[in-house]
C-alpha cells in the first residue's frame, strides 16, 4: 500500500500540474491584463500613454534614424556645426531651424530628450527609493523614527524648493561643475519625503488589518511583514506616485538649466530654453527653438499626468462612474 | 474649543522646532560651500595679511560651534548679515523686494483661485461631457508647463521687437517716464503688470480647478447627495446647499499645499519678465554668488511658507474639527 499522501489544501488542479512559481506569474499576469483592459477604455489614459510613447521612442531609437529623412548631429560632441546657418528659421534640410550654434533645432530635441527623460526616470528612482524605505521605517516602527520623519517631512515640505536646489547645487561636489548626477541627486534629495508620507499613511492603516495580525501572531519577523506583506500591498500606490515624480523631476530639470544650473555640454529640454532666451532667440524671434523644447515638456509632463489620473481611477474603484 | 486651543499650541510647538532645524540646516548648508568665502569677496590678488584680516572680520577664523551660535545670535535679533554685492543689509533687501513679488502673487492668485475654483465646480457638474473635458484637459495642459516657457511664448508673441508689441519687454515700470502725472502712472505699472500676472494666472488657475473638481467629484459620490436628490432638489441646490460647501474644504487644506508651487512659479515668472521680485533677486545673487542674500532668501520664504502652513492647518481645523491633525 502507497504512504497517505501529505495534505493538500490547495484547490485541486486541473491538467498539468502547476508549481506556486508558475500559479503566482500566472496570477501578476491576469492582474496586469485586467489593469490593461481598464486602462483602454479609459480614454484619457490612453492618450497620455499615446504620448508618453511617441517621446519614449524618440529618445530611445531616434537618434538611430538619422540617415533617415533627416541628417541629425549629436549636438554634445560637436562646437559649432555651420556658422553661416546660425538661428535660421525652418527649412527643408532643417524642419525646425537651426540654434545658435548652427545645428538644427530637431537634433537638439532628439538628442535632448535622451537627457531629459534619464534624468526624470533616475531621480524619480531616488525620490522612490528614498521615499518608500522612509515610509516603511516611520509608518511600520513608529514612536521616535516616525516623529522625527513626520517632522523632516514638514520641513522639507515648507522649504521654498528653488533657493534650496540653487544652493544645493553650488554646494555638493564637484565643485561648480554642474554634471548630470548632481542635478539628478539635488532632485531626488528635494523631493522624497512627499513619497515618504503617502506610504507612511498607507502602511499605518495596513498595519491594522487582520492579515498583519495573524502574521504576527504565527512568529513572523518585521522584516518578513514588510517585505511579503506590507511593501506589495502598497505598491500599486509607489507606482502611481512614481509617475508623477518622473515628471516633477522633468520640470524641475528644465527649471534648474533655465537658472543656468545646467551641464552646458550637455544639451536637455531645458538647456535649450536657457540658451534660446539668453543667446539670441529673442532678438532674432525665434521661435522655433522656443517652441520644440518647451512644448516636448509640457507634453511629456501632461502624459504622465494624464497616466496617472487614469490609474486613479482604476485604483480608486470608488471614483469610477457608476 | 479646547481642542482648536491644543492644536495651535501643539502647532506652534513644532513650528518653532521646525524653524530651528532650518535655522541649523542653513547654516550646515552654507559652511559646506565650495572654497574659501574670503577668497571670493576680494577682488584681484591679496596679501595673505589682508585675507586674515577678512577671515578675521567674518568670524571665519573661530571654533565651528561658536560660528554657530553667534549665527543664531544674530538671527535672533533678526540680523542676516549684509550682502556681499550690493552691501545693504540682507533683511531690508529681501524684504524691499518681496513687496513686488507680493504685489504680483497676490493679484494674479486671487484671480486664478476665483476663475479655478469656478471652473472646477462647472467641470464636476458636467463630468465626462465636452466642457469638462476641454476645461480638464486644458487645466491639466496648462498645470503641464514649464511656467518660464509660457512667459517666454508670451513675450514672443506680445512684446518683443518686431511681434505685435503690445506690452513692455520687461520690469515693472517705464525709466524713461519723467514726472508722470498719477493716471500715467498707475497706467504704466498696469501695462506692465499685465503679461506677468497673465502668465501666472494661466499655471495656477489650473491647480485650484484640478483640486476643486476632483474634491467635489469625490463629495458627488456620497449618500448625503443622493438624499438631496431624491428629496427633489435640483441639480444646482444640491450643488450650492449639500456639494460645493464639502468639498471646500479639501481645497483650502490643498491649496496650503500649493504654497511653495506658487513661489516657485513667481520667481520663474519674475526672471522672465525681470520683474524686480524675490525671484529676480534670487537670480541676480546667484550670477553674482552673493551668498548671504541667498541665504537671507532662503530664511525668510522657508519662514513665510511655514507661517502659511500653521494658518492653514488652523482654518481647517476650524472649518471642519473632524480633521485628524
Amino acid at each position: 500500500m502507497r504512504e497517505k499522501p501529505a495534505l493538500n489544501l490547495k484547490t485541486p488542479q486541473k491538467g498539468l500540474a502547476r508549481s506556486p512559481r508558475v500559479e503566482k506569474l500566472l496570477l501578476s499576469w491576469r492582474r496586469t491584463r485586467q489593469v490593461l483592459r481598464i486602462l483602454r477604455r479609459n480614454a484619457m489614459g490612453m492618450v497620455g500613454v499615446v504620448i508618453l510613447a511617441f517621446f519614449i521612442l524618440m529618445a530611445a531609437i531616434g537618434p538611430l534614424l538619422n540617415w533617415w529623412i533627416f541628417p541629425l548631429v549629436d549636438p554634445d560632441s560637436v562646437l559649432l556645426s555651420d556658422p553661416t546657418q546660425i538661428l535660421k528659421p525652418p527649412t527643408w534640410k532643417h524642419p525646425l531651424g537651426t540654434d545658435e550654434r548652427g545645428i538644427d533645432v530637431l537634433s537638439d530635441l532628439v538628442y535632448g530628450a535622451r537627457t531629459s527623460l534619464i534624468i526624470g526616470f533616475a531621480a524619480a528612482l531616488i525620490t522612490m527609493v528614498v521615499g518608500t524605505l522612509m515610509g516603511l521605517v516611520a509608518g511600520y516602527f513608529g514612536r521616535a523614527f516616525d516623529e522625527f520623519l513626520m517632522r523632516t517631512t514638514d520641513m522639507f515640505l515648507a522649504l521654498p524648493w528653488i533657493p534650496l536646489a540653487v544652493i544645493l547645487a553650488s554646494v555638493l561636489p564637484p565643485e561648480g561643475r554642474p554634471t548630470l548626477w548632481k542635478i539628478i541627486l539635488v532632485i531626488g534629495i528635494t523631493s522624497w519625503p512627499m513619497t515618504a508620507r503617502i506610504v507612511r499613511s498607507q502602511v499605518l492603516s495596513l498595519k491594522e488589518r487582520g492579515f498583519i495580525e495573524r502574521a504576527i501572531s504565527i512568529g513572523a519577523g518585521s522584516g518578513h511583514i514588510l517585505r511579503r506583506h506590507i511593501l506589495p500591498n502598497v505598491f500599486p500606490l509607489i507606482f502611481a506616485n512614481m509617475i508623477l515624480a518622473i515628471s516633477i523631476a522633468i520640470l524641475s530639470e528644465a527649471f534648474l538649466a533655465y537658472f543656468g544650473l545646467g551641464n552646458p555640454a550637455t544639451v536637455t529640454w531645458g538647456l535649450m530654453l536657457y540658451k534660446a532666451q539668453f543667446f539670441g532667440g529673442f532678438a532674432s524671434r525665434a521661435w522655433w527653438y522656443f517652441v520644440p523644447p518647451g512644448l516636448s515638456i509640457a507634453l511629456v509632463v501632461l502624459g504622465f499626468s494624464l497616466l496617472s489620473y487614469a490609474l486613479d481611477d482604476i485604483l480608486n474603484p470608488r471614483l469610477r462612474r457608476r | 474649543m479646547t481642542g482648536m486651543r491644543r492644536l495651535i499650541a501643539v502647532k506652534a510647538i513644532y513650528l518653532v522646532i521646525t524653524l530651528f532645524a532650518i535655522c541649523t540646516l542653513d547654516f550646515v548648508m552654507f559652511h559646506m560651500l565650495p572654497g574659501d568665502p574670503s577668497l571670493v569677496l576680494i577682488p584681484g590678488r591679496a596679501s595673505h595679511e589682508t585675507i586674515e584680516q577678512y577671515r578675521q572680520d567674518l568670524g571665519l577664523d573661530r571654533p565651528m560651534w561658536e560660528q554657530y551660535y553667534i549665527f543664531l545670535k544674530h538671527l535672533v535679533k533678526l540680523d542676516l548679515g549684509d550682502s556681499w554685492f550690493w552691501k545693504t543689509p540682507v533683511l531690508d533687501t529681501v524684504l524691499e523686494r518681496l513687496k513686488l513679488t507680493l504685489f504680483l502673487v497676490g493679484v494674479s492668485t486671487v484671480i486664478a483661485a476665483l476663475v479655478g475654483i469656478a471652473i472646477g465646480i462647472m467641470s464636476a457638474a458636467r463630468r465626462g461631457r465636452p466642457f469638462d473635458v476641454t476645461m480638464t484637459g486644458g487645466a491639466l495642459f496648462f498645470y503641464s508647463m514649464p511656467a518660464f516657457w509660457l512667459g517666454m511664448i508670451l513675450l514672443l508673441i506680445f512684446a518683443v521687437q518686431g511681434s505685435l508689441e503690445w506690452f513692455p519687454l520687461r520690469g515693472y515700470y517705464d525709466i524713461s517716464l519723467r514726472n508722470p502725472s498719477l493716471g500715467e502712472m498707475i497706467l504704466d505699472r498696469l501695462e506692465h503688470l499685465f503679461m506677468p500676472a497673465l502668465t501666472f494666472t494661466l499655471v495656477t488657475f489650473a491647480a485650484f480647478a484640478l483640486v476643486m473638481r476632483s474634491s467635489l467629484i469625490d463629495v458627488l459620490t456620497e449618500d448625503y447627495i443622493q438624499t438631496a436628490n431624491a428629496k427633489g432638489l435640483t441639480e444646482r441646490e444640491v450643488l450650492r446647499r449639500h456639494a460645493v460647501p464639502n468639498a471646500m474644504l479639501p481645497t483650502i487644506a490643498n491649496t496650503a499645499m500649493y504654497v511653495g508651487y506658487i513661489v516657485t512659479g513667481a520667481i520663474q515668472i519674475e526672471v522672465v519678465y525681470s520683474w524686480d521680485g524675490v525671484g529676480r533677486l534670487t537670480w541676480d545673487a546667484l550670477q553674482k554668488r552673493d551668498y548671504p542674500v541667498l541665504q537671507g532668501i532662503f530664511m525668510i520664504l522657508a519662514a513665510a511658507l511655514l507661517v502659511a502652513n500653521y494658518i492653514a492647518d488652523i482654518v481647517t481645523y476650524y472649518v471642519d474639527p473632524r480633521v485628524k491633525m
